[in-house]
């Protein structure tokens, strides 16, 4: 039994609950809650060993904002998540580290692209809905609106950075993370990570079959 | 020390909550994993 599942039951013993939905509601946030704070800190932990924590920390942050919003693809598996979470985010760090000499000299185009390809795509696909969390006719419409409204904002501040020449590496990190959230909600990032959570699956049979 | 424990199983239960109604009222979780949501939080 997984930590948050343990963890739910300790406080539903302890709290004499009999109430199924109220212990469902329970051990749905624990799992909530411990795979957020496990992902994140893995991704800080990882980032910081990596040396990308700077971008690392808007990255997220933007991250939160659109996927709570917008939604995007989702792993099957809790590992391959964490591998996903840690591992592409971190990657997009060191990637905005490696080539900002690249933002330098087209920042302007990379901005103005960057948002683009996120409104274009979060106007027409958000929010992207997965199966185990169904959402409501009146729930997808303000998710797009407040999607929308998001993004937007984040382009304001892209654009004040760009003429106040504050953070250009961060500014970087935004528009490159943009476009992965745009990939994520595109069948293409679906497809990448169903291919993830295949090979996920794959290493873990031969780890069984090594067992056996 | 009853008392103490009782506190944080409070606040842990809340905290727990907060979190499950937040997690149902947007698109999805933060990392690219999304556990079954709950029937009570669907409707």
């Amino acid at each position: 039994m997984a930590f948050s599942e343990k963890f739910a039951n300790y406080l539903i013993d302890i709290k004499n609950l009999d109430n199924e939905d109220e212990k469902d509601i329970l051990k749905y946030g624990s799992e909530v809650f411990f795979t957020t704070i496990c992902g994140t800190t893995i991704t800080l932990l990882i980032g910081w060993l990596v040396g990308v924590i700077y971008p690392l920390w808007a990255i997220l942050l933007v991250s939160i904002i659109v996927r709570k919003l917008a939604g995007g693809a989702h792993s099957e598996y809790p590992i391959s998540c964490f591998f996903i979470t840690a591992f592409f985010y971190t990657l997009i760090a060191f990637l905005a580290i490696k080539t900002q000499f690249f933002f330098e000299q087209y920042k302007n185009t990379v901005i103005f692209l960057a948002s683009m390809i996120a409104l274009i795509v979060i106007s027409k696909k958000a929010p992207v809905e997965s199966l185990a969390k169904p959402l409501g006719f009146y729930q997808k419409k303000q998710l797009k609106l407040f999607s929308f409204i998001a993004i937007i904002l984040l382009i304001v501040i892209q654009i004040s950075f760009l003429y106040l020449q504050l953070y250009p590496l961060i500014n970087y990190a935004i528009s490159l993370v943009l476009i992965w959230h745009a990939l994520m909600l595109l069948p293409l990032g679906q497809y990448l990570v169903s291919y993830i959570d295949k090979f996920y699956l794959m290493l873990k049979e031969v780890n069984l079959n090594e067992k056996n | 020390m009853k008392k103490i424990k009782m506190l944080f199983v409070t606040f842990a239960a809340f905290t727990l909550t907060i979190a499950a109604f937040i997690n149902a009222a947007s698109a999805c979780t933060f990392i690219h994993y999304q556990p079954n949501l709950p029937k009570s939080l669907r409707e």
